[in-house]
């Protein structure tokens, strides 16, 4: 898979792209980080108290993990095609294990795990704590919108786009 | 004493202020600005009127997902402790949602539908649609835990 590794669209212009564009990312102060030792993509989300779901502000609501394992899978699906392409969320289902608590970042670490003509599989991890406990677990898959598929020369080593 | 029987003799408008009370108390609910709707008086029709931060694409220009999926889980959540007896918030255990299609720059609504409450787990349906009930934007469904667990303050203190 070196092919793929060389045209890997970069964390920093991910970065660009996700800090400039998404409203929502900016308003519950999601941030992309360098990926994970294991290559997965990463994320966080430092914790604030309108972020929870409890009045006594412990745990942070369950909407924001999902939010956050939503836009990771996407930027893990950037990262396995190498470029941008317009993607959209078909499914998704997410697993809470335990509350996330509000004593440190919220983590998320994603990985596109197939990819086919049309269809992204992925799933993410969140991880939240000192310890960095997983706390939930995300399943998905995205649509690649089929306008991007029909640029065969962008991506002309991938033999499934002929 | 199941839920059950409770849900059947919660009158319409208790049921609703519990929701409003409920949707209150949680921080994110409130900054979202999750509401329900004035009218029908007699239902529970959840509101999330549209707002600038909740886009996830500008080029659409979309509403992102994972806003979607929040306004649906705290509609279910807010209908589930509007049933329970005991004050004991339901914990969400798992959540399934189905985009259908993308979600434009308008105010959302949802209803949800309880498809069993039990002693200890509940399964809520939670329909969301834009401009037309009958096109739905996203379709999803939860698991509440509604028992007392080892997260309650409650419980936690009794240790």
């Amino acid at each position: 898979m070196t092919a793929r590794s060389q045209m890997e669209i970069s964390i920093e212009d991910l970065s660009r792209l996700f800090a400039q564009h998404v409203p929502h990312g900016q308003d519950i102060g999601m941030q992309m980080d360098a990926p994970s030792a294991d290559g997965r993509t990463r994320m966080h989300i430092p914790p604030q108290p309108f972020l929870s779901g409890d009045a006594s502000a412990n745990f942070f609501f369950p909407g924001v993990l999902f939010s956050m394992a939503d836009a990771a899978c996407g930027m893990a699906v950037f990262r396995a095609l190498g470029r941008y392409v317009p993607i959209a969320t078909i499914d998704m289902r997410i697993d809470h294990l335990a509350p996330a608590t509000m004593d440190a970042d919220l983590v998320a670490l994603a990985e596109c795990y197939r990819m086919t003509q049309s269809i992204a599989f992925v799933r993410c991890e969140l991880l939240c704590g000192p310890q960095l406990k997983v706390v939930s677990i995300a399943v998905g898959t995205f649509m690649l919108q089929s306008r991007s598929a029909k640029k065969p020369d962008i991506n002309r080593q991938d033999t499934r786009q002929q | 004493m199941s839920s059950t029987n409770d849900q059947d003799i919660l009158d319409p408008q208790i049921t609703r202020d519990r929701v409003v009370a409920t949707l209150q108390a949680m921080p994110y609910a409130r900054h979202l600005g999750i509401r329900l709707l004035a009218e029908p008086a007699d239902s529970t029709v959840f509101h999330l009127p549209f707002d600038g931060r909740i886009i996830g694409n500008p080029t659409l220009p979309a509403i992102h997902g994972g806003v979607v999926a929040t306004f649906m889980q705290a509609a279910a959540l807010a209908s589930t402790y509007a049933l329970m007896r005991e004050d004991v918030p339901p914990k969400l255990v798992d959540f399934s949602i189905d985009y259908l299609s993308s979600a434009g720059p308008t105010d959302l609504f949802a209803k949800c539908e309880m498809h069993r409450v039990g002693q200890r787990i509940a399964s809520v349906g939670i329909r969301c649609w834009q401009k037309n009930s009958d096109a739905l934007v996203a379709l999803a469904r939860a698991h509440m835990f509604v028992a007392p667990s080892a997260s309650d303050a409650s419980v936690m203190e009794a240790f």
